[in-house]
């Protein structure tokens, strides 16, 4: 068996196409779980299955999956624990959205978003429950967004604030429900990260000439949110730990990876205009 | 005297009434008929702010009182309770400041602003205590949004480290007071326009809020009133922003204007 962190562990990862999922399909199996992932679109599911076990890692993949449908849902839980004997991690991280500023979104843009970001948490969780509740316990870690958490006016995103307020309150919610099955829920909560998706929103803001992240391109001195963004490893880093046995005394939570964005009164030091000097000064007690 | 108002017949103490949000809550709180002692360490403010309101025919008064020292802060809170027959509500709203980068911070600095922001309410509030457990009352302290987010630029680390501290006083005391009927609610300001620091000095602040104007005083009077009436009789341990938005959410920096 594998050495690791995760050893041993069956980890079922929605959305392991791309960006973040496949990026903990990675760490995951690194750290020794047998990984089952899944995605809507088969092709690149197949891509990182071919990854990770170039790298050593064990993984395998379902079909094409469409999460939001509760049926499919249910099939690709019961596929995984046929194949693997079990689950003991249900990584909750496949999302689709779509933004747009209040006066622009169409009930169609807010229904897909609530079931491609929400809906789905509720039925993969719901498919997996009895599962871990007939062995004891199991642990789930959710997606959140710091669109859950505050207002961003650069962002049309109703839709995606919405569901993911949502997936937190699930998160509290279902560590409620589950305390006394040995259910753990929790959630990891990324700030902005390079991840395919989020280079679509780029080129929809920039146009056909997006700024290099990271760099010191002036467009992006507008754009504080965009300074340092996340790697894709930086969530399923934190996604590891709250599925290992190190976070055994934890529920309910949902622990923010962000590098500090939502914790700072929202300008980075480097960023700011008006220069970073802070002067000193007192005064007495009115 | 009004005897209809929201706060008609309450018997408030309230510090740092030389102007600013002070003020403001005084003026506010006696119109709500509220009977209304005031204090402040700079000399004849507070009583010129209440004798303003004296002439109106409203029952305020302000005394020239250095809360820094515990003796004289007792004595204050003790002379206005007897005055008064009682104390209804306590307000802490004065604070000195001292902001400076965390590698030019002397411990000096640190123990000041500490003693001039957090022990203070300590001051007040442990003379009040028994007055306000006697029969029940509302304990409205101040903090800050330094307190719930970090700033490159403000020099707050001292400042936000006592505002931290006056929130956590607030839900602990909200604990030991429910026995009493007294509650204790917080208040957290965001950039609020005022003459103490310098207002003109810390507008930068404002690219950080939402709602691009600051704050006036009277914003934060107005939920003061609230948590000093009965209204918010099922409200306690809670901090409030009042802030313009700015601990809710991101302004681009690309606005107009910004």
């Amino acid at each position: 068996m594998a050495a690791g962190r995760l050893a041993g562990k069956v980890a079922f990862i929605t959305g392991t196409g791309r960006g973040i999922g496949r990026a903990a399909a990675h760490v995951f199996a690194a750290e020794g779980a047998s990984v089952y992932g899944c995605d809507i679109n088969a092709e690149s599911a197949a891509e990182t299955v071919a990854l990770v076990r170039a790298a050593g890692g064990e993984m395998s993949s379902s079909a094409a999956i469409d999460l939001g449908d509760p049926d499919d849902a249910r099939r690709w839980i019961a596929e995984g624990v046929d194949r693997y004997g079990a689950i003991d991690i249900l990584y909750n991280n496949a999302a689709a959205v779509r933004m747009a500023k209040v006066e622009d979104v169409t009930p169609a843009d807010w229904s897909f978003t609530l079931r491609n970001e929400l809906d789905l948490v509720m039925w993969t969780t719901q498919a997996a429950w009895p599962y871990f509740t007939e062995a004891g316990g199991g642990v789930i870690v959710n997606t959140g967004s710091i669109g859950g958490l505050r207002g961003n006016a650069s962002l049309g995103q109703s839709a995606h604030t919405a569901a993911m307020a949502g997936v937190l309150a699930l998160t509290v919610q279902h560590a409620a429900e589950g305390a006394h099955l040995g259910i753990r829920v929790n959630a990891v909560v990324p700030g902005p990260t390079d991840t395919p998706s989020f280079r679509a929103v780029l080129e929809k803001t920039f146009g056909d000439d997006p700024p290099e992240l990271g760099s010191d391109d002036p467009k992006l001195r507008d754009h504080p949110a965009l300074y340092r963004v996340g790697h894709p490893e930086d969530a399923p880093r934190c996604a590891v730990f709250l599925a290992s046995d190190d976070a055994a005394w934890i529920t309910g939570e949902s622990i923010v990876v962000d590098g500090g964005k939502n914790a700072l009164d929202g300008i980075p030091p480097a960023m700011s205009r008006r220069g970073t000097t802070a002067t000193t000064s007192t005064g007495e007690a009115g | 005297m009004s005897n209809t108002g929201r706060l008609a017949g309450k018997r408030i103490l309230l510090t740092g009434t030389a102007g600013g949000q002070g003020a403001a809550a005084q003026r506010l709180f006696a119109q709500e008929g509220a009977r209304v002692r005031g204090c402040d360490v700079q000399e004849g403010r507070a009583d010129a702010t209440a004798a303003e309101l004296r002439e109106r025919g409203l029952d305020a008064v302000g005394a020239q009182v250095d809360l820094t020292d515990a003796d004289a802060a007792r004595a204050w809170i003790e002379d206005a309770a007897q005055d008064l027959g009682g104390i209804d509500v306590l307000y802490n709203n004065a604070a000195g400041f001292g902001f400076a980068p965390f590698s030019d911070m002397s411990l000096e600095l640190w123990r000041r602003v500490i003693h001039v922001e957090l022990d203070i309410v300590f001051h007040t509030t442990s003379a009040a205590w028994p007055w306000l457990c006697d029969g029940g009352g509302s304990l409205i302290n101040t903090a800050s949004y330094s307190a719930l987010r970090g700033s490159a630029r403000l020099g707050q680390v001292a400042h936000a480290a006592a505002k931290g501290g006056v929130i956590g006083m607030t839900i602990s005391l909200a604990a030991e007071g429910a026995a009493h009927d007294v509650r204790a609610n917080c208040i957290s300001p965001g950039l609020v326009r005022h003459d103490v620091m310098g207002y003109e000095k810390q507008a930068w602040q404002l690219d950080h809020h939402l709602l691009r104007r600051p704050g006036e005083p009277v914003d934060v009077a107005n939920l003061a009133v609230y948590l000093a009436s009965d209204e918010s009789s099922w409200v306690t341990g809670q901090n409030f922003s009042v802030d313009g938005g700015v601990t809710a959410g991101f302004r681009p920096l690309d606005e107009p204007g910004a």
